[in-house]
Protein backbone atom coordinates (compact mmCIF):
# COMPACT_ATOMS: atom_id res chain seq x y z
CA UNK A 1 0.00 0.00 0.00
CA UNK A 2 3.00 2.44 0.57
CA UNK A 3 4.22 1.66 -2.64
CA UNK A 4 1.14 2.99 -4.15
CA UNK A 5 0.99 6.06 -2.13
CA UNK A 6 4.43 6.74 -3.21
CA UNK A 7 3.88 6.24 -6.80
CA UNK A 8 1.16 8.59 -6.23
CA UNK A 9 2.83 11.07 -4.57
CA UNK A 10 5.59 10.73 -7.87
CA UNK A 11 2.75 11.33 -10.10
CA UNK A 12 1.84 14.58 -8.09
CA UNK A 13 4.90 15.85 -7.57
CA UNK A 14 6.21 15.15 -11.57
CA UNK A 15 2.86 16.94 -12.18
CA UNK A 16 3.39 20.16 -10.44
CA UNK A 17 6.85 20.65 -11.94
CA UNK A 18 5.72 19.93 -14.91
CA UNK A 19 2.50 22.85 -15.29
CA UNK A 20 1.80 26.07 -14.03
CA UNK A 21 0.81 24.90 -10.39
CA UNK A 22 -1.42 27.46 -9.90
CA UNK A 23 -4.47 26.09 -12.41
CA UNK A 24 -2.96 22.35 -12.89
CA UNK A 25 -3.28 20.42 -16.30
CA UNK A 26 -5.01 21.76 -18.95
CA UNK A 27 -4.76 19.68 -21.76
CA UNK A 28 -7.83 21.49 -24.16
CA UNK A 29 -11.20 20.52 -22.51
CA UNK A 30 -9.42 17.54 -19.82
CA UNK A 31 -8.41 18.50 -16.77
CA UNK A 32 -6.01 17.61 -14.07
CA UNK A 33 -5.80 19.16 -10.66
CA UNK A 34 -4.49 17.81 -7.79
CA UNK A 35 -3.58 18.83 -4.04
CA UNK A 36 -1.29 17.36 -0.58
CA UNK A 37 -1.01 18.74 2.94
CA UNK A 38 1.28 17.07 5.81
CA UNK A 39 0.20 18.50 8.87
CA UNK A 40 1.30 17.97 13.04
CA UNK A 41 -0.88 17.94 15.74
CA UNK A 42 -0.05 17.67 19.64
CA UNK A 43 -2.13 18.33 22.64
CA UNK A 44 -1.61 19.21 26.46
CA UNK A 45 -3.30 15.87 27.55
CA UNK A 46 -5.55 13.32 25.67
CA UNK A 47 -5.28 11.42 22.42
CA UNK A 48 -7.26 12.89 20.17
CA UNK A 49 -7.36 10.81 16.45
CA UNK A 50 -4.31 9.61 17.11
CA UNK A 51 -1.32 9.35 19.25
CA UNK A 52 -1.50 13.79 20.04
CA UNK A 53 -0.13 13.66 23.56
CA UNK A 54 3.13 12.78 22.53
CA UNK A 55 2.53 14.42 18.89
CA UNK A 56 2.00 12.97 15.48
CA UNK A 57 2.81 13.44 11.85
CA UNK A 58 -0.07 11.18 10.97
CA UNK A 59 -1.85 14.28 9.85
CA UNK A 60 -1.48 14.06 6.23
CA UNK A 61 -3.59 14.00 2.56
CA UNK A 62 -3.22 13.80 -1.31
CA UNK A 63 -5.14 13.76 -4.29
CA UNK A 64 -5.30 13.71 -7.71
CA UNK A 65 -8.39 14.34 -10.09
CA UNK A 66 -9.31 14.17 -13.30
CA UNK A 67 -12.24 15.72 -15.44
CA UNK A 68 -13.42 14.65 -19.47
CA UNK A 69 -15.87 16.09 -20.91
CA UNK A 70 -17.24 13.46 -23.46
CA UNK A 71 -19.93 15.32 -25.27
CA UNK A 72 -21.52 19.20 -24.36
CA UNK A 73 -24.04 17.10 -21.77
CA UNK A 74 -21.75 14.11 -20.86
CA UNK A 75 -18.62 14.39 -18.54
CA UNK A 76 -16.71 12.03 -16.81
CA UNK A 77 -15.04 12.52 -13.23
CA UNK A 78 -13.09 10.68 -10.81
CA UNK A 79 -10.32 11.30 -7.66
CA UNK A 80 -7.70 9.15 -6.66
CA UNK A 81 -7.22 10.12 -2.63
CA UNK A 82 -5.43 9.07 0.29
CA UNK A 83 -4.97 10.21 3.71
CA UNK A 84 -3.38 9.09 7.17
CA UNK A 85 -4.85 11.07 10.32
CA UNK A 86 -4.47 8.83 13.38
CA UNK A 87 -6.43 5.93 12.57
CA UNK A 88 -7.77 6.55 9.89
CA UNK A 89 -7.03 6.10 6.42
CA UNK A 90 -3.67 4.50 6.56
CA UNK A 91 -1.88 5.89 3.23
CA UNK A 92 -4.45 3.37 1.48
CA UNK A 93 -5.29 5.09 -1.87
CA UNK A 94 -9.53 5.04 -2.60
CA UNK A 95 -11.44 6.00 -5.09
CA UNK A 96 -12.83 9.30 -3.78
CA UNK A 97 -15.10 9.44 -6.35
CA UNK A 98 -15.96 8.73 -9.94
CA UNK A 99 -18.58 9.23 -11.85
CA UNK A 100 -20.74 10.45 -14.70
CA UNK A 101 -22.52 13.22 -14.94
CA UNK A 102 -25.55 13.92 -17.66
CA UNK A 103 -26.12 17.76 -17.46
CA UNK A 104 -29.03 18.22 -19.20
CA UNK A 105 -30.77 21.62 -18.22
CA UNK A 106 -29.44 24.07 -15.56
CA UNK A 107 -32.58 22.60 -13.28
CA UNK A 108 -31.95 18.95 -13.96
CA UNK A 109 -28.70 17.18 -14.15
CA UNK A 110 -27.80 13.38 -12.60
CA UNK A 111 -24.45 11.93 -11.43
CA UNK A 112 -24.27 8.11 -11.41
CA UNK A 113 -21.42 6.90 -10.04
CA UNK A 114 -19.62 7.39 -6.44
CA UNK A 115 -20.78 10.18 -5.70
CA UNK A 116 -19.56 13.10 -2.90
CA UNK A 117 -22.46 13.07 -0.66
CA UNK A 118 -24.63 16.44 -0.08
CA UNK A 119 -24.04 16.85 4.01
CA UNK A 120 -23.44 20.42 5.35
CA UNK A 121 -21.90 23.11 3.18
CA UNK A 122 -18.80 22.00 3.56
CA UNK A 123 -18.31 18.27 3.44
CA UNK A 124 -16.85 18.71 0.36
CA UNK A 125 -13.73 20.62 1.97
CA UNK A 126 -13.29 17.83 4.13
CA UNK A 127 -10.29 16.59 2.74
CA UNK A 128 -8.87 19.42 0.67
CA UNK A 129 -7.36 21.73 3.22
CA UNK A 130 -6.02 24.25 0.81
CA UNK A 131 -9.85 25.23 1.00
CA UNK A 132 -10.47 26.36 4.76
CA UNK A 133 -9.32 28.72 6.95
CA UNK A 134 -8.51 25.97 9.76
CA UNK A 135 -6.92 23.23 9.47
CA UNK A 136 -9.95 20.76 11.24
CA UNK A 137 -13.18 21.22 9.97
CA UNK A 138 -15.59 22.29 12.91
CA UNK A 139 -15.26 18.58 14.60
CA UNK A 140 -18.87 19.28 16.53
CA UNK A 141 -21.04 18.53 12.76
CA UNK A 142 -17.92 16.96 10.79
CA UNK A 143 -16.86 14.73 13.16
CA UNK A 144 -14.18 12.16 11.83
CA UNK A 145 -15.93 9.35 13.10
CA UNK A 146 -18.39 9.07 11.08
CA UNK A 147 -16.58 10.20 8.09
CA UNK A 148 -16.33 7.23 6.12
CA UNK A 149 -20.39 6.93 6.37
CA UNK A 150 -21.06 10.52 5.17
CA UNK A 151 -18.02 11.43 2.90
CA UNK A 152 -19.89 9.73 -0.39
CA UNK A 153 -22.12 6.78 -2.03
CA UNK A 154 -22.59 4.59 -4.62
CA UNK A 155 -25.39 5.15 -6.60
CA UNK A 156 -27.16 8.16 -8.48
CA UNK A 157 -28.03 11.83 -7.44
CA UNK A 158 -30.28 14.67 -9.54
CA UNK A 159 -29.48 18.05 -8.83
CA UNK A 160 -29.19 21.34 -10.52
CA UNK A 161 -30.66 25.19 -9.86
CA UNK A 162 -34.25 26.60 -9.68
CA UNK A 163 -34.69 30.31 -10.19
CA UNK A 164 -37.29 31.53 -7.75
CA UNK A 165 -37.66 35.59 -8.92
CA UNK A 166 -37.27 37.88 -6.94
CA UNK A 167 -36.52 35.56 -3.51
CA UNK A 168 -33.18 34.31 -5.27
CA UNK A 169 -32.28 30.90 -6.72
CA UNK A 170 -32.41 27.36 -5.16
CA UNK A 171 -29.62 24.52 -5.57
CA UNK A 172 -30.99 21.17 -4.76
CA UNK A 173 -29.73 17.74 -4.63
CA UNK A 174 -31.92 14.24 -3.99
CA UNK A 175 -29.73 10.69 -4.01
CA UNK A 176 -29.97 7.37 -3.45
CA UNK A 177 -27.57 4.70 -3.14
CA UNK A 178 -25.62 2.49 -0.64
CA UNK A 179 -22.22 2.71 1.52
CA UNK A 180 -19.52 0.58 1.44
CA UNK A 181 -17.59 0.54 4.62
CA UNK A 182 -14.71 -2.33 5.04
CA UNK A 183 -15.30 -4.30 8.42
CA UNK A 184 -11.48 -2.65 9.28
CA UNK A 185 -12.37 0.46 8.96
CA UNK A 186 -12.10 2.60 12.31
CA UNK A 187 -16.07 3.42 11.61
CA UNK A 188 -17.22 0.17 12.73
CA UNK A 189 -15.26 0.56 15.94
CA UNK A 190 -17.33 3.62 16.30
CA UNK A 191 -20.55 1.87 15.56
CA UNK A 192 -20.01 -0.42 18.34
CA UNK A 193 -19.33 2.28 20.72
CA UNK A 194 -22.59 3.83 19.93
CA UNK A 195 -24.30 0.93 20.22
CA UNK A 196 -22.60 0.35 23.92
CA UNK A 197 -23.69 4.01 24.36
CA UNK A 198 -26.70 3.11 23.52
CA UNK A 199 -26.76 -0.04 25.80
CA UNK A 200 -25.80 1.75 28.70
CA UNK A 201 -28.55 4.04 28.80
CA UNK A 202 -30.33 1.03 29.00
CA UNK A 203 -28.38 -0.28 31.81
CA UNK A 204 -27.26 -2.69 30.69
CA UNK A 205 -23.58 -3.51 30.53
CA UNK A 206 -22.50 -3.61 26.67
CA UNK A 207 -19.67 -5.84 26.62
CA UNK A 208 -21.63 -8.74 28.89
CA UNK A 209 -24.21 -8.09 26.46
CA UNK A 210 -22.52 -8.43 23.16
CA UNK A 211 -20.86 -11.93 24.20
CA UNK A 212 -23.90 -13.50 25.89
CA UNK A 213 -25.73 -13.47 22.57
CA UNK A 214 -22.99 -14.39 19.99
CA UNK A 215 -20.75 -11.22 19.34
CA UNK A 216 -17.30 -11.11 18.72
CA UNK A 217 -15.34 -7.94 19.97
CA UNK A 218 -12.85 -7.62 16.98
CA UNK A 219 -15.53 -8.72 14.31
CA UNK A 220 -18.07 -6.25 13.13
CA UNK A 221 -19.20 -5.77 9.63
CA UNK A 222 -22.10 -3.78 8.36
CA UNK A 223 -24.56 -4.19 4.96
CA UNK A 224 -25.71 -0.80 4.01
CA UNK A 225 -29.29 -2.39 2.09
CA UNK A 226 -30.31 1.60 0.99
CA UNK A 227 -29.05 5.29 1.92
CA UNK A 228 -31.05 8.61 0.66
CA UNK A 229 -31.24 11.69 1.03
CA UNK A 230 -31.21 14.99 -0.41
CA UNK A 231 -29.81 18.80 0.04
CA UNK A 232 -31.67 22.43 -0.57
CA UNK A 233 -29.98 25.45 -0.52
CA UNK A 234 -31.57 28.94 -1.10
CA UNK A 235 -29.67 31.56 -2.42
CA UNK A 236 -31.50 34.55 -0.85
CA UNK A 237 -31.65 38.15 -2.89
CA UNK A 238 -29.58 39.39 -0.31
CA UNK A 239 -25.59 38.89 -1.17
CA UNK A 240 -23.77 36.58 0.20
CA UNK A 241 -26.40 34.99 2.47
CA UNK A 242 -27.35 30.77 1.56
CA UNK A 243 -29.33 29.03 4.14
CA UNK A 244 -29.22 25.10 3.79
CA UNK A 245 -30.62 22.02 5.14
CA UNK A 246 -29.18 18.02 4.35
CA UNK A 247 -30.94 15.19 5.09
CA UNK A 248 -30.21 11.17 5.12
CA UNK A 249 -31.59 8.34 6.19
CA UNK A 250 -30.99 4.51 5.64
CA UNK A 251 -31.20 1.05 6.63
CA UNK A 252 -28.30 -1.32 6.87
CA UNK A 253 -27.96 -4.76 9.36
CA UNK A 254 -24.68 -5.25 11.28
CA UNK A 255 -23.09 -8.46 11.97
CA UNK A 256 -20.56 -9.59 14.63
CA UNK A 257 -20.35 -13.75 15.16
CA UNK A 258 -23.09 -15.13 15.64
CA UNK A 259 -25.13 -11.95 16.09
CA UNK A 260 -27.52 -10.09 13.39
CA UNK A 261 -28.57 -6.49 14.87
CA UNK A 262 -30.84 -3.84 12.48
CA UNK A 263 -30.08 -0.97 12.58
CA UNK A 264 -32.06 2.30 11.20
CA UNK A 265 -30.39 5.49 10.73
CA UNK A 266 -33.41 7.34 11.11
CA UNK A 267 -32.11 10.50 10.36
CA UNK A 268 -28.76 12.77 9.87
CA UNK A 269 -29.94 16.53 9.85
CA UNK A 270 -27.54 19.24 9.08
CA UNK A 271 -28.60 22.72 8.86
CA UNK A 272 -26.69 24.98 7.94
CA UNK A 273 -26.48 29.12 7.16
CA UNK A 274 -23.58 31.43 5.39
CA UNK A 275 -23.46 34.98 5.34
CA UNK A 276 -20.12 36.66 3.31
CA UNK A 277 -19.37 40.13 3.41
CA UNK A 278 -16.59 41.50 2.31
CA UNK A 279 -13.59 39.88 4.12
CA UNK A 280 -15.99 38.04 6.59
CA UNK A 281 -17.59 34.72 6.14
CA UNK A 282 -19.71 33.98 8.87
CA UNK A 283 -21.22 30.13 9.13
CA UNK A 284 -23.37 28.59 11.81
CA UNK A 285 -24.30 24.63 11.45
CA UNK A 286 -26.73 22.26 13.40
CA UNK A 287 -26.15 18.71 13.35
CA UNK A 288 -28.68 15.87 14.39
CA UNK A 289 -28.16 12.24 13.72
CA UNK A 290 -31.00 9.68 15.05
CA UNK A 291 -30.81 6.15 14.60
CA UNK A 292 -32.40 3.17 16.00
CA UNK A 293 -31.04 -0.40 17.05
CA UNK A 294 -32.75 -3.65 16.88
CA UNK A 295 -30.93 -6.22 18.84
CA UNK A 296 -31.66 -9.31 20.30
CA UNK A 297 -33.73 -10.16 23.04
CA UNK A 298 -33.67 -6.38 23.37
CA UNK A 299 -36.68 -3.91 22.78
CA UNK A 300 -36.13 -1.59 20.09
CA UNK A 301 -33.69 1.47 21.60
CA UNK A 302 -32.71 5.07 20.09
CA UNK A 303 -29.34 6.81 20.26
CA UNK A 304 -28.75 10.86 19.17
CA UNK A 305 -25.92 12.58 18.72
CA UNK A 306 -25.89 16.67 18.45
CA UNK A 307 -23.49 18.87 17.46
CA UNK A 308 -23.39 22.80 16.64
CA UNK A 309 -20.92 25.53 15.68
CA UNK A 310 -20.78 29.10 14.85
CA UNK A 311 -16.99 30.56 12.81
CA UNK A 312 -15.95 33.46 11.21
CA UNK A 313 -13.23 34.26 8.85
CA UNK A 314 -11.48 37.35 8.23
CA UNK A 315 -9.09 37.22 4.79
CA UNK A 316 -7.14 40.59 6.61
CA UNK A 317 -5.00 41.20 3.48
CA UNK A 318 -3.90 39.35 0.26
CA UNK A 319 -1.43 36.67 2.36
CA UNK A 320 -3.11 36.36 5.81
CA UNK A 321 -6.01 35.04 7.04
CA UNK A 322 -7.93 34.65 10.42
CA UNK A 323 -10.53 32.18 11.51
CA UNK A 324 -12.38 31.89 15.02
CA UNK A 325 -15.07 29.18 16.11
CA UNK A 326 -16.68 27.84 18.94
CA UNK A 327 -18.65 24.59 18.45
CA UNK A 328 -20.41 21.49 21.26
CA UNK A 329 -20.83 18.02 20.54
CA UNK A 330 -22.79 15.63 22.49
CA UNK A 331 -22.76 11.75 21.79
CA UNK A 332 -26.14 11.06 23.28
CA UNK A 333 -27.95 14.29 23.27
CA UNK A 334 -30.38 12.61 25.89
CA UNK A 335 -27.80 12.62 28.80
CA UNK A 336 -25.96 16.32 27.56
CA UNK A 337 -25.31 16.37 31.66
CA UNK A 338 -23.13 12.77 31.61
CA UNK A 339 -25.30 11.54 34.41
CA UNK A 340 -25.45 8.30 32.72
CA UNK A 341 -21.45 8.50 31.82
CA UNK A 342 -21.15 8.50 36.09
CA UNK A 343 -23.43 6.14 36.80
CA UNK A 344 -21.39 3.67 34.59
CA UNK A 345 -17.90 4.69 36.53
CA UNK A 346 -16.91 7.70 33.99
CA UNK A 347 -16.81 11.11 34.47
CA UNK A 348 -19.73 13.80 33.44
CA UNK A 349 -17.44 15.53 30.80
CA UNK A 350 -17.10 12.45 28.65
CA UNK A 351 -20.71 13.42 27.36
CA UNK A 352 -19.85 16.15 25.27
CA UNK A 353 -16.80 18.19 23.64
CA UNK A 354 -16.69 22.36 23.81
CA UNK A 355 -14.01 23.47 21.55
CA UNK A 356 -13.17 27.18 21.03
CA UNK A 357 -11.06 27.44 18.03
CA UNK A 358 -8.25 29.72 16.68
CA UNK A 359 -6.78 29.40 13.64
CA UNK A 360 -4.00 31.49 11.04
CA UNK A 361 -3.18 31.51 7.63
CA UNK A 362 -0.39 32.27 5.61
CA UNK A 363 -0.94 32.41 1.75
CA UNK A 364 2.47 32.04 0.48
CA UNK A 365 1.19 31.98 -2.93
CA UNK A 366 -1.87 30.83 -4.88
CA UNK A 367 -1.27 27.47 -4.66
CA UNK A 368 0.72 27.09 -1.22
CA UNK A 369 -0.44 27.73 2.38
CA UNK A 370 0.74 27.27 5.97
CA UNK A 371 -1.81 27.05 8.63
CA UNK A 372 -1.17 27.51 12.48
CA UNK A 373 -4.40 26.26 15.02
CA UNK A 374 -5.30 26.02 18.59
CA UNK A 375 -8.27 24.35 20.14
CA UNK A 376 -9.27 24.97 23.79
CA UNK A 377 -11.58 22.18 24.73
CA UNK A 378 -13.39 21.39 27.54
CA UNK A 379 -14.75 17.51 27.86
CA UNK A 380 -13.75 13.88 25.62
CA UNK A 381 -16.76 13.41 23.86
CA UNK A 382 -14.59 12.54 20.77
CA UNK A 383 -11.34 11.07 22.07
CA UNK A 384 -11.36 7.60 21.61
CA UNK A 385 -11.40 5.45 25.19
CA UNK A 386 -9.69 2.71 23.62
CA UNK A 387 -6.70 5.48 22.70
CA UNK A 388 -6.97 7.01 25.88
CA UNK A 389 -7.27 3.98 28.42
CA UNK A 390 -7.15 6.19 32.10
CA UNK A 391 -8.86 8.76 33.19
CA UNK A 392 -8.74 11.67 30.90
CA UNK A 393 -8.26 15.06 31.42
CA UNK A 394 -11.44 17.58 31.07
CA UNK A 395 -9.48 20.81 29.85
CA UNK A 396 -6.85 20.38 26.95
CA UNK A 397 -5.78 22.20 24.52
CA UNK A 398 -4.97 20.57 20.65
CA UNK A 399 -2.11 22.32 18.73
CA UNK A 400 -2.10 21.95 14.73
CA UNK A 401 -0.04 22.85 12.22
CA UNK A 402 -0.54 21.95 8.41
CA UNK A 403 1.22 23.09 5.16
CA UNK A 404 -1.13 22.65 2.04
CA UNK A 405 -0.27 22.51 -1.89
CA UNK A 406 -2.61 22.70 -4.41
CA UNK A 407 -2.44 22.99 -8.45
CA UNK B 1 -23.47 82.26 -8.76
CA UNK B 2 -19.67 80.91 -8.22
CA UNK B 3 -20.67 78.88 -5.15
CA UNK B 4 -23.65 77.11 -7.22
CA UNK B 5 -20.73 76.89 -10.69
CA UNK B 6 -18.15 74.67 -7.86
CA UNK B 7 -21.27 72.60 -6.57
CA UNK B 8 -22.39 71.75 -9.83
CA UNK B 9 -18.88 71.08 -11.59
CA UNK B 10 -17.72 68.80 -8.33
CA UNK B 11 -21.67 67.14 -9.18
CA UNK B 12 -20.56 66.46 -13.14
CA UNK B 13 -17.30 65.44 -11.40
CA UNK B 14 -18.41 62.85 -9.18
CA UNK B 15 -21.43 61.49 -11.75
CA UNK B 16 -18.40 61.27 -13.90
CA UNK B 17 -16.29 59.02 -11.55
CA UNK B 18 -19.23 57.26 -10.73
CA UNK B 19 -20.05 56.30 -14.21
CA UNK B 20 -16.24 55.39 -15.43
CA UNK B 21 -16.26 53.16 -11.68
CA UNK B 22 -19.72 51.32 -13.24
CA UNK B 23 -18.11 50.72 -16.63
CA UNK B 24 -15.83 49.02 -15.56
CA UNK B 25 -16.12 45.46 -17.43
CA UNK B 26 -18.33 44.65 -20.46
CA UNK B 27 -19.70 41.17 -21.31
CA UNK B 28 -18.48 39.75 -24.32
CA UNK B 29 -19.79 36.56 -26.10
CA UNK B 30 -18.82 34.37 -29.12
CA UNK B 31 -21.08 35.42 -32.17
CA UNK B 32 -23.18 32.00 -31.91
CA UNK B 33 -24.93 33.89 -28.68
CA UNK B 34 -28.22 34.79 -29.91
CA UNK B 35 -29.62 36.26 -26.69
CA UNK B 36 -29.93 40.09 -27.17
CA UNK B 37 -29.27 41.52 -23.54
CA UNK B 38 -28.70 38.77 -20.63
CA UNK B 39 -29.77 39.71 -16.26
CA UNK B 40 -27.49 40.25 -13.65
CA UNK B 41 -28.65 36.90 -11.88
CA UNK B 42 -27.57 35.06 -14.79
CA UNK B 43 -24.39 36.09 -15.24
CA UNK B 44 -23.92 35.45 -11.51
CA UNK B 45 -25.85 31.92 -12.19
CA UNK B 46 -23.27 31.46 -15.41
CA UNK B 47 -19.76 32.24 -13.59
CA UNK B 48 -20.99 30.43 -10.09
CA UNK B 49 -21.60 26.61 -13.16
CA UNK B 50 -25.15 26.93 -12.30
CA UNK B 51 -26.22 28.20 -16.00
CA UNK B 52 -25.14 25.92 -18.40
CA UNK B 53 -27.02 26.22 -21.47
CA UNK B 54 -28.33 29.16 -23.77
CA UNK B 55 -31.77 30.06 -24.20
CA UNK B 56 -31.60 28.27 -27.15
CA UNK B 57 -29.72 25.32 -25.69
CA UNK B 58 -26.56 25.76 -26.74
CA UNK B 59 -23.78 25.11 -24.19
CA UNK B 60 -22.18 27.87 -22.39
CA UNK B 61 -18.38 27.95 -22.42
CA UNK B 62 -17.60 30.61 -19.77
CA UNK B 63 -14.23 32.58 -19.91
CA UNK B 64 -12.38 34.48 -16.73
CA UNK B 65 -9.65 36.02 -15.95
CA UNK B 66 -6.52 35.07 -13.80
CA UNK B 67 -5.90 38.57 -11.70
CA UNK B 68 -6.58 42.10 -12.18
CA UNK B 69 -8.51 44.98 -11.53
CA UNK B 70 -10.92 44.20 -14.16
CA UNK B 71 -11.75 40.77 -12.47
CA UNK B 72 -12.14 42.67 -9.33
CA UNK B 73 -14.80 44.41 -10.37
CA UNK B 74 -16.39 41.86 -12.43
CA UNK B 75 -16.61 39.83 -9.29
CA UNK B 76 -18.03 42.77 -7.11
CA UNK B 77 -20.62 44.10 -9.30
CA UNK B 78 -21.71 40.44 -11.07
CA UNK B 79 -21.03 37.84 -8.36
CA UNK B 80 -20.83 39.52 -4.93
CA UNK B 81 -17.48 37.19 -4.34
CA UNK B 82 -14.07 38.07 -3.06
CA UNK B 83 -11.43 37.14 -5.66
CA UNK B 84 -9.83 34.66 -3.07
CA UNK B 85 -13.77 33.32 -2.11
CA UNK B 86 -14.07 33.00 -5.79
CA UNK B 87 -11.28 31.17 -6.28
CA UNK B 88 -11.75 28.64 -3.08
CA UNK B 89 -15.67 28.20 -4.64
CA UNK B 90 -14.14 26.78 -7.67
CA UNK B 91 -11.09 24.71 -6.16
CA UNK B 92 -14.10 23.36 -4.23
CA UNK B 93 -16.22 22.23 -7.66
CA UNK B 94 -12.69 21.03 -8.91
CA UNK B 95 -12.26 18.67 -5.63
CA UNK B 96 -15.27 17.31 -5.49
CA UNK B 97 -16.00 17.12 -9.43
CA UNK B 98 -19.29 19.23 -8.96
CA UNK B 99 -18.97 21.30 -12.02
CA UNK B 100 -16.42 22.46 -14.96
CA UNK B 101 -14.85 25.73 -14.01
CA UNK B 102 -14.35 28.56 -16.46
CA UNK B 103 -11.58 28.68 -18.75
CA UNK B 104 -8.99 30.78 -17.05
CA UNK B 105 -6.87 33.92 -18.96
CA UNK B 106 -3.98 35.74 -17.85
CA UNK B 107 -4.34 38.24 -20.38
CA UNK B 108 -7.83 39.54 -22.48
CA UNK B 109 -6.17 39.59 -25.66
CA UNK B 110 -6.00 35.84 -25.17
CA UNK B 111 -9.31 35.62 -23.78
CA UNK B 112 -10.84 37.39 -26.59
CA UNK B 113 -9.16 35.31 -28.87
CA UNK B 114 -10.86 32.47 -27.00
CA UNK B 115 -14.12 33.75 -27.21
CA UNK B 116 -13.89 34.82 -30.94
CA UNK B 117 -12.99 31.02 -31.44
CA UNK B 118 -15.61 28.88 -29.31
CA UNK B 119 -19.34 28.40 -29.96
CA UNK B 120 -21.14 29.28 -26.97
CA UNK B 121 -18.60 31.01 -24.67
CA UNK B 122 -18.98 34.23 -22.93
CA UNK B 123 -16.47 36.70 -20.88
CA UNK B 124 -16.01 39.49 -19.57
CA UNK B 125 -13.11 42.28 -20.52
CA UNK B 126 -12.48 46.23 -19.50
CA UNK B 127 -14.17 48.61 -21.11
CA UNK B 128 -11.28 50.23 -22.79
CA UNK B 129 -9.74 47.02 -24.61
CA UNK B 130 -10.24 46.49 -28.24
CA UNK B 131 -12.36 43.45 -28.85
CA UNK B 132 -12.97 42.44 -32.48
CA UNK B 133 -14.87 39.78 -33.52
CA UNK B 134 -16.89 38.86 -30.65
CA UNK B 135 -20.05 39.81 -29.81
CA UNK B 136 -21.03 42.91 -26.38
CA UNK B 137 -23.63 41.15 -24.19
CA UNK B 138 -25.65 44.27 -23.15
CA UNK B 139 -26.51 43.40 -18.81
CA UNK B 140 -30.24 44.14 -18.06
Amino acid sequence: MKRRLVTMLCVLVVSVCMVNVASGFDLGDIMIHGFMSQGYMKSSDNNFIGNTEEGTYEFHEIGINLGVPLTDELRFGAQLFSRDIGEYGNNDVTIDWAFLAYEWKDWLKLRLGKVKLPYGFYNGKRDADMLRTSTLLPQSVYPESIRDFVVSFNGVSAYGNLDIGAFGDLDYEVFMGTVDIESDNPFMRNLLSLIGMGLITEGIDPIDYWLSVGGEMNDLDIDVSHFEGGQLIWNLPIAGLRLGGSYLQGKGDVTSGALDAEISLDSIAVLSAEYETGPFILTGEYLNLDCDIGLPFLPPYSVGIEGWYGSVSWQVNEWLRLGASYGEYYPNSDDKDGRLFVGAGLRDYYAWQKDTTLSVRFDLNDYWCLKMETHFINGVAQCDLAENPGIMEEDWTLYTLKTSLAF
Amino acid sequence: MRMFKIVGSLLTALMLFSSTANAGCLLIANRSVTEASISKKDVKLIFLGKKIKWNNGMKIHKARLLHGPTHEQFLKEYIQKSVYSYASFWKLAIVTGSAIPPKSFKSEKDLIKYIAEKEGSVGYISTKTPHEGVVVLPVE
